[in-house]
Formats: structure tokens, C-alpha cells, sequence
């Protein structure tokens, strides 16, 4: 991937990089003690329609909000960049005690991965001065993200945003995946 | 003609021991350990790159 914007946005933006980002697995309070679950992922790619975080921002943050709050959005999609040696060993998830399918690097599942032809996944090469290795979307790993949680934790956190084109591409790739239909084995 | 060969066990040791004592002689032993220290912290932040769980519990208290 060669287009890669480092400078970063006011805003949220689609294709937004961001390292150390929290999901809460769970909160619950029993007899006066309260306990939260919560997953650090160390880098997250912003999935959701730029547009929408766009019209999100002008409400939220922006003078000129307008008089209600039509365009405001509840959370942000995000999914998870694995380091792909991790994934083609099956170990990335190894710290929450799973063990993920092992894809053969240097053969067919392998190649086929890194042409961006597996629907699950999402390939990504970065430049060298961004510090990230190669890495892979996991769509079936998408979870939802806070909006204000997000715009704070920003700042400080914020790696790098995927140029036009390639971030139209993880979208589209993303949707599809979404959106495919599990027809019933024979 | 009884020369002992080249490609012996033997000399294959004395040449490794050999080759050991000029590195410590020239002090590069303590430079072996800084690569050896680094090498420890490209795998630690290598295991830093997975997903990780963290919990938390916490007495609440009441106002």
C-alpha cells in the first residue's frame, strides 16, 4: 500500500489507523464488586462510511451543528490488523487463549490471502515509515467502538490513515463479506 | 605421512575453542549479551503485538 496519509484529521475518518484501542467484553456488578472484561487490540482500521462520520462530527463537535440530531451516530465499526506471521501460524489470538486456523504461508491459502481473494481477510503492506507490519484484516473480527472514546483516545493514538482507494477497497471487501449468504451444505 | 586431517572432530574443537578465546580476548563477549538483550525485546514486543484481556474488579463504594 503505497498511499498512506500520516498526518492526522480532527475527525474520525474511514481508514483511520489506531493502535491500543479497548473493546469491553463485559461488565457486571455482584454484591458491591464490580468487574470488567476488556480486549486491547493493538491496531484497529476504522470500517464505518466516512460520510457518516462526517455528518457524526458536524453534530457532535462542529459550531454549526444544526438543530437536532438526525446524523448522529451510537458507534464507530472497527476490525482488527493482525500481524500476518502471527496469523499464518494460527497464534494471533494466542494471549485470549484461542487457537485460530494455521494458513500455509508459502503455499495456495498463503498466496491466496496476501492477493486479497479470501474473503475473510484484508492484506496490508505499509510503508517504512510507518511502523506496522504486515498485517491482516479479520472481518469476522469487527466490533463497535464508542464514538467520544474514540475521538479522545485519538489523539496520541492515531498510526496513519489508508489513502483513497485502498480504504474504498477494505470497505467494499468488508460489505461484501457482511453481507454474503451461507447457503446450506448438500 | 601420518598428518592428522584438517576435517577431524578434534581439530573442528580446537579451532572453535580457538576462535572463542580470540573473541572474549577482544571483549566482544559483553557485545554478544547487548544482541542477546535486544533480541529479548524485539520477541517481547513481538508477543506485545497480539490481542490482549485485561481485568478488572473493583470494590464500589458508596456516596
Amino acid at each position: 500500500m503505497k498511499n498512506i496519509r500520516i498526518k492526522k484529521r480532527a475527525r474520525i475518518s474511514q481508514g483511520d489507523i489506531y493502535k491500543d484501542v479497548e473493546f469491553i467484553e463485559y461488565a457486571i456488578e455482584k454484591t458491591g464488586v464490580i468487574e470488567i472484561s476488556k480486549i486491547v487490540f493493538p491496531f484497529v482500521v476504522v470500517l464505518t462510511q466516512d460520510c457518516d462520520l462526517n455528518h457524526d462530527y458536524t453534530v457532535r463537535w462542529a459550531r454549526n451543528g444544526g438543530s437536532n440530531h438526525d446524523k448522529k451516530i451510537i458507534s464507530v465499526i472497527v476490525a482488527p490488523l493482525y500481524n500476518a506471521e502471527h496469523v499464518y501460524k494460527g497464534e494471533h489470538l494466542s494471549e485470549l487463549g484461542m487457537t485460530m486456523a494455521e494458513i500455509e504461508k508459502g503455499k495456495t491459502p498463503g498466496k491466496t490471502l496476501r492477493q486479497n481473494q479470501t474473503p475473510r481477510y484484508h492484506y496490508l503492506e505499509f510503508p517504512t515509515n510507518v511502523p506496522i507490519v504486515s498485517s491482516v484484516i479479520d472481518f469476522k473480527h469487527y466490533f463497535t467502538v464508542n464514538v467520544e472514546y474514540l475521538k479522545k483516545h485519538k489523539k496520541g493514538n492515531f498510526i496513519c490513515q489508508m489513502g483513497p482507494l485502498y480504504r474504498e477497497d477494505v470497505s467494499q471487501r468488508f460489505s461484501s463479506y457482511l453481507s454474503r449468504i451461507g447457503l446450506p451444505e448438500q | 605421512m601420518n598428518k592428522e586431517s584438517v576435517f577431524s572432530a578434534e581439530h573442528d574443537i580446537d579451532n572453535t575453542t580457538n576462535s572463542q578465546s580470540s573473541i572474549q580476548k577482544k571483549g566482544s563477549a559483553p557485545k554478544d549479551e547487548e544482541k542477546y538483550e535486544t533480541i529479548k525485546e524485539i520477541e517481547s514486543d513481538y508477543n506485545l503485538s497480539k490481542p490482549r484481556r485485561i481485568l478488572i474488579r473493583a470494590r464500589i463504594i458508596p456516596k
